[in-house]
């Protein structure tokens, strides 16, 4: 891991010699909401904090074409559409970057498949993500409750520090070593260093100050009873005002449930996929009508079980969840996570 | 990186009616290419995503056995719309099929023991592929007695009929067929339903007894009670659950039950397994 210093002057520079070399995204305000958008020369791009989508959608975009199909003489064409372009995402916040690192374990390390899947794999390979550490987490943030932090490292290949008139440029990997040019930086000296601790420390205090971890023991809902914890009232009490709208689920970055559709006709066109929710009650339907899931209260139930229980199950005590709070903000009807999450782990010590 | 969601292209061979209502049928599928179907290889109890072009794929049990060279069948209810448009299909259609997926009857652990098959309505597909299977001359001797119960509503209801005559006819298996009510005069089977069939003729468990049993989900209920009664042990009974799936293999998120999915985890999950889930069905 080597620390460079680069003068906010010359930020500019360095975002036009990343696009040079291939396609830039960073957070761009437009019509007052923050999404990534194409590198935008002159225009000063806004990091540190959330873009409304996570960058998830760089990875399992909403709509994405799979295959292709037509029909010939002896058979049938069939060619996938695997993706091809390398990308830099910069100005990317930890949060996000750490649920990739998890959709990672979902789409390319699950040891209980012998698969992987290339659409994904193919982005996480050809994708460098340069983050901007938390410096003003929100007040919905929590990623310190569920094993993250504001200028943690995991799933970012370079990290930037925000120091007032420099950038801290910590790299941390070797493909952003060689896609980024620093032989004209000048290596981080020990104060630019325990100026950038000293940001770090701060937020963190104002993270724990917003929001006590204490709260949220995915420990405690990982060992709690399975049947205590399906039969809790909270999720009727839940259930009666959720809208089953799914933008929970859209928003979250480790929200990755596809559904796979074909269109065309004659033999002829694509197989695609595209975001489907597990708030949707046709999304486990049963062809012969039957469903698992047939009503809001079981659907509630699985997303906030996924997340915290069966998830963190199958890998090592990780939330399916990285804090960052997007559900929490853009819920039409107020419903918290970290609210639910406190009913889930105080049924272990009331029972 | 292997594309998992690539198909191998296949043709319809051949279509049976396999009841009277004509909402089920078999397809006998053929690989266009013989290096794919070199590379299908598979155990019963799996299952593979049939692909209709234009119009989706859907998960489908193999009804067919590995022992059966050069052949693949599915038996499909008409239900949804994949289905639908499958039984207006004729041979020669080109179709995808990707898998084998899911893990299969555990056949490694079920060597030596006596095998009890319970079957109803729909669910039989791959208890026949099991039965072709434990019956194939190389395998038989690996097991010990054998036993098959399959009911349906009425004798029109019953899949592979000639096939099931033919076991019946056999003396090294011991085959039960029932049907819930006699609509036919020249039936010479049993009536009733199979958990009252579990009953009366399945003999009491031993340790060296398993049990696989597929079926609809009330049918799954009596006879997981009449096995109980029986004395058989819930590590002892295997079933092989069903759920929507897109993907097949771990990915899409629809077919979880508890931590487990139905299709990278299961399908097949013992009773003591099945047991230990929420009540998510």
């Amino acid at each position: 891991m080597n620390n460079y210093l680069l003068k906010k002057e010359d930020l500019p520079a360095f975002l036009k010699d990343l696009n040079l070399q291939c396609e830039l995204w960073a957070p761009y305000t437009e019509s007052g909401i923050r999404f990534f958008h194409p590198y935008r020369k002159g225009e000063q791009p806004e990091c540190g904090r959330s873009t409304r989508i996570s960058v998830k959608s760089f990875f399992l975009p909403r709509c994405e074409e799979m295959f292709q199909f037509s029909p010939e003489p002896d058979g049938m064409n069939i060619q996938a559409n695997l993706p091809e372009n390398r990308l830099v995402l910069f100005g990317v916040r930890p949060c996000d970057a750490r649920a990739m690192r998890l959709n990672a374990r979902v789409f390319l390390d699950d040891p209980a498949t012998p698969h992987q899947d290339p659409y994904f794999g193919k982005r996480r390979q050809t994708t460098l993500l340069v983050g901007w550490g938390c410096d003003r987490p929100g007040a919905a943030c929590f990623c310190h409750a569920v094993g993250g932090s504001p200028f943690g490292e995991e799933g970012l290949d370079a990290l930037i520090t925000d120091l007032g008139d420099n950038l801290l440029l910590t790299v941390g990997t070797p493909e952003a070593e060689k896609r980024i040019k620093t032989d004209q930086l000048r290596t981080a000296s020990e104060e630019d260093m325990a100026a950038a601790e000293r940001i770090n420390q701060a937020s963190r205090e104002t993270l724990s100050a917003n929001f006590n971890p204490e709260n949220m023991k995915i420990e405690s809902i990982v060992s709690g009873d399975i049947e205590t914890l399906f039969d809790l009232p909270v999720w009727e009490e839940t259930a009666s005002r959720c809208l089953n709208c799914g933008v929970c689920t859209y928003l979250c970055p480790t929200c990755t449930c596809f559904d796979v559709l074909d269109t065309g006709e004659n033999q002829s066109g694509y197989q695609f996929r595209c975001w489907d929710s597990c708030m949707f009650g046709l999304f486990t339907q049963h062809a012969s009508g039957h469903n698992p899931r047939p009503g809001k209260p079981e659907r509630i139930r699985q997303r906030f079980m996924h997340k915290l229980r069966y998830f963190p199950e199958r890998n090592g005590g990780h939330a399916g969840c990285v804090g960052c709070g997007r559900c929490v903000l853009f819920c039409p009807v107020n419903i918290d996570i970290r609210e639910i999450a406190e009913s889930m782990a105080e049924s272990k010590t009331n029972r | 990186m292997l594309n998992p969601y690539e198909k191998y292209p296949v043709t319809i061979r051949s279509v049976t009616n396999e009841t009277e209502d004509k909402n089920l049928k078999t397809f006998e599928l053929t690989f266009l290419s013989s290096e794919d179907a070199g590379a299908f290889t598979f155990l019963p109890g799996q299952f593979a995503m049939l692909w209709v072009p234009g119009f989706g794929e859907i998960p489908l049990g193999i009804a067919s056995s590995p022992t059966e060279t050069n052949k693949l069948l599915f038996s499909v209810n008409k239900i949804g719309k994949v289905t639908r448009r499958l039984h207006q299909l004729d041979p020669g259609a080109i179709l995808g099929v990707r898998g084998p997926f899911g893990n299969g009857f555990p056949w490694e652990t079920l060597k030596g023991k006596h095998i009890a098959i319970i079957g109803g309505g729909y669910a039989f597909t791959t208890l026949r592929a099991s039965i072709v299977y434990l019956l194939d001359e190389a395998n038989r001797n690996d097991f010990g007695d054998l036993w098959v119960l399959y009911g349906a509503k009425t004798a029109g209801m019953l899949m592979y009929r000639n096939e099931i005559d033919a076991w019946a006819a056999r003396d090294d298996l011991e085959m039960h067929i029932s049907v819930d009510r006699q609509d036919t005069p020249a039936w010479r089977h049993h009536v009733g339903l199979i958990p009252t069939i579990v009953t009366a003729h399945l003999p009491p468990a031993d340790e060296d007894a398993a049990v696989i049993l597929c079926g609809p989900p009330v049918m799954i209920k009596f006879t997981l009670q009449a096995l109980h009664e029986k004395g058989y042990g819930a590590d002892q009974v295997y079933l092989s659950l069903e759920n929507r799936m897109k993907c097949g293999i771990g990915f899409c998120g629809r077919c979880s039950v508890g931590k487990d999915c139905v299709c990278k985890d299961g399908p097949v999950f013992s009773s003591a397994e099945v047991n230990l889930m929420p009540n998510d069905f």
